[in-house]
């Protein structure tokens, strides 16, 4: 009959020496050669405290039902500008030619996020007006919900300009999150929510577009259309309205944060501790060879020889 | 195995799932053999999909009529290329049952449209034995969907390419080219068999695939997922406000008409409607002002304290409009109407009109200024003189043009805070314009305290701010003649701004302002943190190369264009007097607060010569650049640095030869022009030190020994010779070669 190790079992020895003697001082630098250096070098090859991270999230997009239209025209005293602001309606009446408008937002998977906005105005164009150019601002709510609470007023801007005067105006687009600061991992964020096309506190300053732009644009977080598809139509028969419409998509955004104390620790954690078993095993190596040829002088217990 | 049931939503299912787990292995191992045994006998049932947002499935019964379904099943996976769909055969035997169930519990499926064409196959019977439960829990998860026809839209006439109209006869089908699709019934792709509709020669068909994957769903318990919950009709108002409360979506704003309110209770302050009182209405006191584009689009009610300005264009396009055109005319802008000093002074609630005349004391006329030229060096006072009226724009048919159009209209108010307005004075600029062309106008209005006498700005305090002019100004000593007194100094500052620290500007043609008088030639100021780069052209004809003489009157010209009249009879960098100011708010009397420029080189003139041959004249050595530098940095804390003036340096650039190239011999043309460049710029250098905490070094112990500690390795002991030294050491390390040398 053939014989095989069922079960092996490894003898310990004890190596025993005083307070003070050689023995614990090389122990102890030996203790602080294994702990610190796997610490440095976790550190000093980067990435040790993660101080952004990502996630995916579609966001919960509404459209306010806030917009604004600018079209230029040929005769340049006689823009179109439609708007739902009722004051700026109020002082631009003249040009508010927007007899109607359509929206529609689809959820088209079913997940309580709407996808899509359909977006379109007819506008009443004079006889002999043709348009050039059009400058079309939408307003959104915006809500995150994974890591932070987060929510603001975002916008999404279209501007197209042609030579030739348009019959229609249509626009795919992605509505996409920018970001300049990471998001917070925890809490609520209202921060950005605040009107972006704020008629109250705008007029009393002198509004202009550029302004406005230009404190959007200096926002942390924004939105802006991007990938998106513009297509004039030209050739618009005197009697009918000129079409914009536009599709804007709501789509999953990978989002940075700044990740919370226990995530930063358990990476930390797990890169330590990855180093160091290498340390331990080295230097386990060195003190077993050190002890066994009794380079430095202790006493090694046997667990057979309980005599001393 | 038809019994087991996965039930998911529920705790259990992990429990469930576990203890089951070898049962599905089973299960998916006999799917897996079944599988292969139908592939190996009836392998010829082929269907592609296309991969777009849905899947379309279109299958192929042995390879032949291939009949490409132009709708869709919908189909949640993810499949990719070509797939052969096993078991059919099997399944498509099955519908026939099943849908014989259905017309069996009366539903309005024609029988008609199954044919019964499919052979069962051997293995039919092996699958039937699990389908059935497929086809049961279908039934039971979708029981209406199952009966919609939502392509059977237009009632009693055959829908085209609707197979599961009734409408439609059997002849009628043969019309068609394809059948809409129905959606399959399941919505959770998890199940084990996924139910799609096959149209097979306009024959609607249904096909349970089987799905591959270690886990399905055989049965699920709780059909009720994939159903929407029904939801009453609403009768009542008060049901309709409760459900929409709870379903707060955003919709289209009211319409709501804006109108700044009058309100007299409200304190007078900044930010507060200034009105005015047009025959006992109760007006916003407002001004033109453009939207979008450059012209004047909208008026814009003002704001009390808020200085404002804006320009905006109006077009004249007819002799019409240049008399009737409100903007155009200067009376609209202070007759007709009375400013309104307070609305506190007004008890009445607004209701648009005053029951009776305003008072003299409470509403104010606008006090008309004419203003002869737009010289901004000039002050207001002295170039506006008080009018009682003024010309309203009028069409000057001879000369063609409209007269008396206003260009620039500037509002001064005077008040006293809460009290209210005291003065109201418009300074206007009229100007004459052609038809057909648009005229850009300027309105602006600025608010004084009634108690200031001359308000001086600074440009910051203590630090500069950005976009402020920098201070410049000359020292100035006042000798006094008794002895024993210090001499004063003190910095002498012009009060306006654009005075100061200043580079040469191109007129509209882009020539320089060589000959412009005193305090009005065109200068742009030097704004703190911009750096500017101007330049302009210098226009030389022949004359200007008749002598040297002539050539160091252009130099001479030149650097006063540059430097602003500032390095006019300095001749040494010492003597420049020009000082900047430190900071935005720096005294004159502190001449401590006041740093000098330097000046790198005087531009003399030293070759003063000119040069003529035949064909070109010169002038050499002419310094046609200049470059300011400045340097700042940033002072005091790090939450309000404060922008601080170090120095800085003026830098004529290398002096050229201005060439004048003749056209023919002699330069005949003295009518001739050519032009060369001169350029300012301006620098700003920052050289902020960043803050840095710097400790204070450990202090150094002394460690005195007695003198003579050291003694044998001192220079003036007998030891340290080298061969001593040498010999120290041989004895220290061999003593073997010391016991030698004994």
């Amino acid at each position: 009959m053939a014989v095989y190790t069922v079960f092996s079992e490894y003898i310990r020895y004890e190596y025993k020496s005083t307070v003070c003697s050689k023995a614990t001082l090389f122990i102890s630098v030996i203790f602080i050669l294994t702990v610190i250096p796997p610490m440095l070098i976790a550190y000093r090859s980067y990435g040790f405290w993660i101080k952004s991270d990502v996630y995916r999230e579609q966001p919960d997009v509404h459209f306010k039902h806030e917009y604004l239209l600018i079209i230029e025209t040929d005769t340049l005293e006689a823009p179109v500008i439609c708007s739902t602001y009722q004051y700026f309606s109020q002082i631009i009446k003249e040009h508010n030619h927007c007899t109607m408008i359509k929206s529609r937002e689809e959820d088209n998977n079913r997940d309580g996020k709407y996808d899509e906005l359909y977006f379109e105005i007819q506008v009443q164009l004079l006889q002999n007006q043709a348009a050039h150019a059009v400058t079309l601002f939408l307003l959104f709510d915006y809500k995150l919900y994974k890591m932070s609470s987060f929510q603001m007023e975002s916008l999404g801007m279209i501007q197209y300009s042609s030579s030739l005067p348009g019959a229609r105006f249509d626009v795919v687009a992605d509505l996409r999150l920018t970001q300049k600061q990471l998001l917070h991992n925890r809490g609520r964020d209202v921060r950005f929510n605040k009107a972006v096309l704020n008629m109250e506190d705008i007029f009393p300053e002198s509004f202009s577009l550029p302004t406005l732009l230009k404190n959007y644009a200096k926002r942390n977080v924004s939105t802006i259309l991007k990938n998106a598809y513009p297509l004039w139509t030209v050739g618009r028969p005197a009697d009918e309205p000129f079409i914009i419409s536009a599709v804007i998509h709501y789509p999953e955004e990978t989002i940075l944060y700044k990740p919370g104390f226990w995530q930063i620790m358990k990476w930390a954690w797990i890169q330590y501790i990855s180093i160091l078993v290498i340390f331990v095993c080295v230097f386990r190596t060195v003190k077993s060879y050190v002890f066994q040829n009794q380079l430095i002088t202790s006493i090694k217990c046997t667990p057979w020889k309980k005599d001393y | 195995m038809k019994n087991l049931v996965l039930k998911m939503g529920n705790s259990a299912a992990l429990i469930l799932g576990i203890s089951t787990f070898c049962f599905y292995v089973c299960i998916y191992a006999q799917n897996e053999t079944q599988s292969q045994e139908i592939n190996s006998t009836e392998a010829n049932i082929v269907c592609t999909n296309n991969v777009t947002d849905d899947m379309n499935y279109v299958c192929d019964l042995d390879k032949a009529n291939v009949t490409p379904s132009s709708a869709a099943i919908t189909e949640t996976e993810d499949f990719n290329g070509t797939t052969e769909i096993v078991g059919l055969e099997s399944t498509l035997s099955t519908e026939v049952v099943s849908i014989a169930n259905e017309t069996e519990s009366g539903l309005p499926v024609t029988i008609s449209t199954v044919k019964s064409e499919i052979q069962t196959t051997k293995h039919s019977e092996t699958t039937t034995e699990t389908v059935p439960a497929t086809t049961e829990m279908v039934l039971e998860a979708q029981p209406v969907s199952n009966e919609i026809c939502a392509c059977d839209l237009s009632m009693n006439s055959c829908d085209i390419n609707c197979c599961c109209d009734g409408d439609c006869s059997d002849n009628d089908r043969l019309a068609f080219s394809a059948c809409h699709t129905r959606t399959s019934f399941n919505f959770d792709s998890r199940h084990c068999y996924q139910t799609h509709f096959v149209y097979h020669n306009n024959t609607e068909l249904k096909l349970v695939r089987n799905e591959d994957g270690l886990f399905c769903i055989v049965r699920d318990n709780l059909p009720e997922r994939f159903t929407y919950q029904n939801r009453k009709v609403v009768t009542t108002l008060l049901e309709f406000n409760k459900l929409h409360r709870n379903h707060k979506t955003f919709s289209w704003p009211a319409q709501e008409v804006y109108r700044p309110l009058f309100d007299s209770s409200a304190p007078f302050r900044q930010g507060s409607v200034i009105w005015a009182v047009v025959n006992r209405t109760l007006v916003p006191f407002s001004l033109p002002m453009k939207v979008t584009h450059a012209l004047c689009q909208a008026s814009r009610a003002m704001y009390y304290l808020n200085d404002w300005s804006g320009t905006c264009q109006v077009p004249a396009s007819d002799v019409e409009r240049c008399e009737s055109h409100r903007e155009l005319s200067a009376n609209t802008f202070y007759k007709g109407f009375t400013v309104l000093v307070s609305p506190q002074f007004i008890n009445e609630t607004y209701d648009n009109r005053l029951k009776e005349d305003c008072p003299a004391d409470v509403c104010i006329p606008v006090t008309v200024h004419l203003c002869s030229e737009l010289k901004s060096k000039i002050s207001l006072f002295e170039q506006c003189t008080e009018v009682s009226d003024l010309q309203s724009a009028v069409y000057n048919s001879a000369l063609q043009h409209c007269q008396n159009v206003v260009k620039e209209v500037r509002y001064m108010i005077y008040h006293n805070g809460t009290v209210g307005i005291t003065k109201v004075y418009a300074y206007v600029w009229l100007t004459n314009m052609t038809l057909n062309t648009r005229l850009s106008q300027k309105f602006s209005i600025t608010f004084h305290w009634a108690k200031d006498t001359e308000t001086f700005h600074r440009s910051g305090n203590p630090g500069y701010i950005v976009g402020k002019p920098v201070m410049s100004g000359k020292k100035v000593t006042q000798i006094f003649g008794t002895e024993g007194e210090i001499d004063k100094e003190a910095i002498e500052i012009d009060e306006n701004p654009e005075k100061w620290l200043s580079i040469a500007g191109a007129k509209n043609d882009g020539r320089c302002d060589l000959e412009g008088n005193e305090g009005n030639s065109l200068r742009y100021s030097v704004t703190f943190g911009e750096n500017r780069r101007s330049s302009c052209m210098i226009f030389v004809s022949p004359s200007n190369f008749t002598s040297p003489s002539a050539c160091a009157a252009l130099h001479k010209a030149v650097i006063q264009l540059l430097s602003g009249n500032m390095v006019a009879n300095v001749t040494s960098a010492k003597e420049f007097n020009f000082y900047i100011a430190t900071f935005g708010d720096a005294k004159v009397e502190d001449t401590g607060d006041w740093t000098q420029v330097i000046l790198e080189s005087v531009p003399s003139f030293l070759t003063s010569s000119s040069r003529s041959d035949d064909w070109t004249l010169t002038c050499k050595g002419i310094v046609t650049s200049i470059h300011i530098d400045i340097m700042f940095a940033n002072v005091g804390s790090l939450a309000v640095p404060q922008a601080k003036i170090l120095g800085s340096v003026f830098r004529f650039g290398p002096p050229h030869d201005i060439m004048f190239t003749c056209s023919s011999l002699h330069c005949a043309h003295e009518t001739d022009e050519q032009h060369f460049e001169v350029v300012s710029s301006v620098s700003f250098v920052d050289v902020t030190k960043p803050a840095i905490v710097e400790f204070a070094e450990p202090p150094v112990y002394e460690v005195k020994l007695p003198h003579d500690f050291f003694y044998p390795f001192f220079s003036n002991s007998p030891l340290l010779r080298p061969s001593n030294a040498l010999v120290l050491v041989s004895l220290f390390f061999f003593p073997s070669v010391q016991s030698r040398l004994h």
